[in-house]
């Protein structure tokens, strides 16, 4: 009963800091739209402008007004989807990231199962004898990808899966036979397929994801990777498990049933950060396999000095983030009480 | 009783007194001697490349070439003796190139977290040793930098404010501070009720001599051990925003651009793009295990038998 009252005090205190979170993240993507050295106002009057149309533009831009009510009008604009018109797309940006951003969190969501499931298994694997053949097999592999810069090791990919094996396709989200037959219902292209019964075009879908995929997941798994072995070890050695194996339990269940449960909690805590790694190693991937997501769209934008577009894509990504890691926390502590407290 | 309960207060002084050398010299024989010959075997490793970026001129079989120079006669050949890891597009040696190429990412990594280091330690000093309003307003400050994915604010920044090398130090060392804030924060707070901290304020020492002089070098020991990894992760965010065309600009060398550069060839001509992608690895690779070494050595739990 006790417990249930500290886990909704806990809840509410973490969704307050989660709030001033969002509030910091605006602060700061404001004090940086401030930061463009371009004066707005002489782009906005357009050329050879006179000094009362500067005035004007300043006065319509809202410049004119003191920097906290330009703050209020900057989160007007945020709550609205008033983001500014991107110079690349020559659209609105709350409209392209809306676009843009299921093909990415689909992608970013199979790189999060991949380094979880992967991860897991190659650290259980390297803990079942420390410094054996396959813990420093795992050790080695570990520090290598959490050192793999993303855009090299897509490039990789491709020179080995497509050029050398011929295994899987070079880029694309689907090959060219479906381009007719393809839908766009919610946006997310695995979903779409699935919703209109193309299972074929399903089966390429997962095809095409092997390689970008594995890219972006390569730092989590290494991480998480690490995280679980370390923990498994430390969970192995501990008394009730060493009172299991005295009673002869079978060690597959030892290991997936006893340990791997206490192991898992701390491997949720880097959740939010392999997320986050993801949707950043998702700028350089998404490029190279010419995903037609966020990612793509940033690059372009960046190539662009598009600023407003760039702006969008980081509030919209660190709002993600920030949900991410109270959703993390809020599960963290119904698994583990000791959070509750402090 | 109670008496000898409580913690022996010049025991506890002791240990937070520990410098940074006795921390990472004198516990070396702690380590496994395979751990010890990684981490040697590392440090020899960096030691060549920072050597290689110093003597690239005078290393590189082709200097004019490693610092931008192209020759049209020698376009995309593989390596051979007279290139021993090719040539690129421009017909420009590769080895050359890499040699070259090491030094905007030394500079970078080694500026961003020097920078990091001191910004962060005197944030996170100052409010964990101060406390109070001062500590409330610099850690929620920390905290909204923390809120954002780091590399994709350092993207945004130089987006922002222009490309260039200088300014991929700037944002990466924007987005890098606030880590060492909250380790030293966390250090701090408790070395403000170290024995020898209060004498020192007893006897007189006040404000920024404080912090420089008694909190930071104390709480340094996790800084470093922190600052070693970090070297390797900043050569990996560095060497992004230069593949993004945000960091130094060609005709110069950097690890990054080349492998945008050679992203075109990379089914005909494979070592364009791997050999200044292996450079990224190993080098961030060095770096993260003497960091991991580091650690091992300094932080008794994650030792095992």
């Amino acid at each position: 009963m006790g417990r249930t009252a500290g886990y909704g005090a806990y809840a509410a205190r973490r969704l307050g800091y989660g709030v001033v979170l969002v509030v910091g993240i605006t602060l700061v993507a404001f004090v940086l739209t401030h930061l463009v050295p371009s004066n707005p106002a002489l782009v906005y009057a357009g050329l050879h402008p006179n000094p009362a149309q500067i005035a004007r533009a300043r006065q319509i831009l809202g410049l004119d007004k003191p920097l906290y009510m330009q703050y209020l009008l900057f989160l007007r604009g945020l709550a609205t989807g008033a983001w500014g018109i991107s110079i690349t797309t020559h659209g609105s940006v709350f409209q392209n990231v809306m676009t843009f951003l299921p093909p990415t969190l689909e992608l970013v969501f199979f790189a999060t199962l991949e380094s979880m499931v992967l991860g897991v298994l190659l650290g259980v694997w390297a803990s079942e004898r420390p410094d054996g053949v396959a813990d420093v097999a795992v050790r080695v592999l570990g520090a290598g990808l959490v050192s793999m810069p993303a855009f090299w090791l897509a490039l990789l990919l491709q020179i080995v899966f497509f050029g050398q094996l011929h295994l899987l396709p070079l880029t694309g989200e689907y090959g060219g036979a479906y381009v007719l037959t393809a839908r766009t219902i919610t946006g997310f292209p695995l979903l779409d397929a699935a919703l209109s019964h193309q299972w074929g075009l399903v089966g390429d879908e997962l095809r095409h994801l092997v390689l970008p995929s594995l890219a972006l997941a390569a730092y989590s798994i290494g991480l998480v990777a690490r995280m679980t072995r370390a923990t498994m070890l430390d969970a192995l050695g501990t008394d009730y498990i060493r009172l299991a194996v005295a009673n002869g339990v079978r060690r597959r269940r030892i290991y997936f049933r006893y340990a791997l449960k206490n192991a898992i909690a701390p491997t949720l805590t880097v959740l939010g950060l392999t997320f986050a790694y993801s949707l950043t190693g998702d700028f350089f991937v998404e490029q190279i396999f010419f995903w037609n997501g966020l990612g793509s769209y940033s690059v372009h934008a960046i190539d662009n000095l598009d600023i407003a577009a760039v702006m969008g894509v980081l509030v919209v990504v660190s709002l993600a983030y920030t949900v991410v890691n109270l959703a993390v926390d809020l599960i963290r502590a119904l698994f583990d009480p000791r959070l509750l407290v402090e | 009783m109670a008496a000898l309960v409580r913690p022996d207060p010049r025991r506890r002084a002791r240990l937070a007194d520990a410098p940074l050398a006795r921390d990472l010299l004198g516990l070396a024989r702690d380590l496994s001697p395979l751990g010890r010959w990684v981490a040697v075997a590392c440090a020899a490793f960096l030691l060549l490349v920072v050597l290689a970026a110093v003597l690239a001129p005078w290393l590189s079989p082709y200097p004019a070439q490693g610092a931008g120079q192209s020759d049209m006669l020698t376009l995309l050949q593989p390596p051979s003796p007279a290139h021993l890891l090719g040539t690129d597009d421009e017909g420009r040696d590769i080895l050359s190139r890499l040699l070259y190429g090491a030094r905007p990412s030394l500079v970078a990594a080694f500026v961003v977290v020097a920078t990091a280091i001191v910004l962060g330690s005197l944030v996170g000093a100052a409010a964990g040793y101060l406390g109070g309003a001062v500590e409330q307003v610099l850690m929620r400050i920390t905290d909204f930098f923390l809120a954002f994915p780091s590399l994709l604010l350092a993207i945004v920044i130089a987006t922002i404010i222009g490309p260039s090398l200088q300014n991929v130090i700037v944002s990466l060392a924007v987005t890098w501070w606030p880590w060492y804030a909250r380790l030293v924060h966390a250090q701090a707070g408790t070395l403000r009720q170290a024995a020898f901290v209060r004498s020192a304020r007893l006897s007189g020492v006040r404000g920024l001599a404080m912090l420089v002089r008694h909190i930071i070098p104390n709480a340094l020991t996790p800084v470093v051990v922190q600052g070693t990894s970090d070297l390797g992760s900043v050569i990996i965010s560095a060497a992004g925003l230069s593949y993004l065309g945000l960091g130094t600009q060609p005709p110069q060398a950097d690890w990054g651009s080349m492998v945008s550069q050679g992203q075109q060839y990379i089914l005909a001509q494979w070592w364009y793009v791997t050999f200044p992608g292996l450079a990224i690895l190993l080098t961030a690779m060095a770096f993260n295990l003497l960091g991991d070494a580091f650690r091992d050595l300094t932080d008794p739990s994650v030792r095992r038998t």
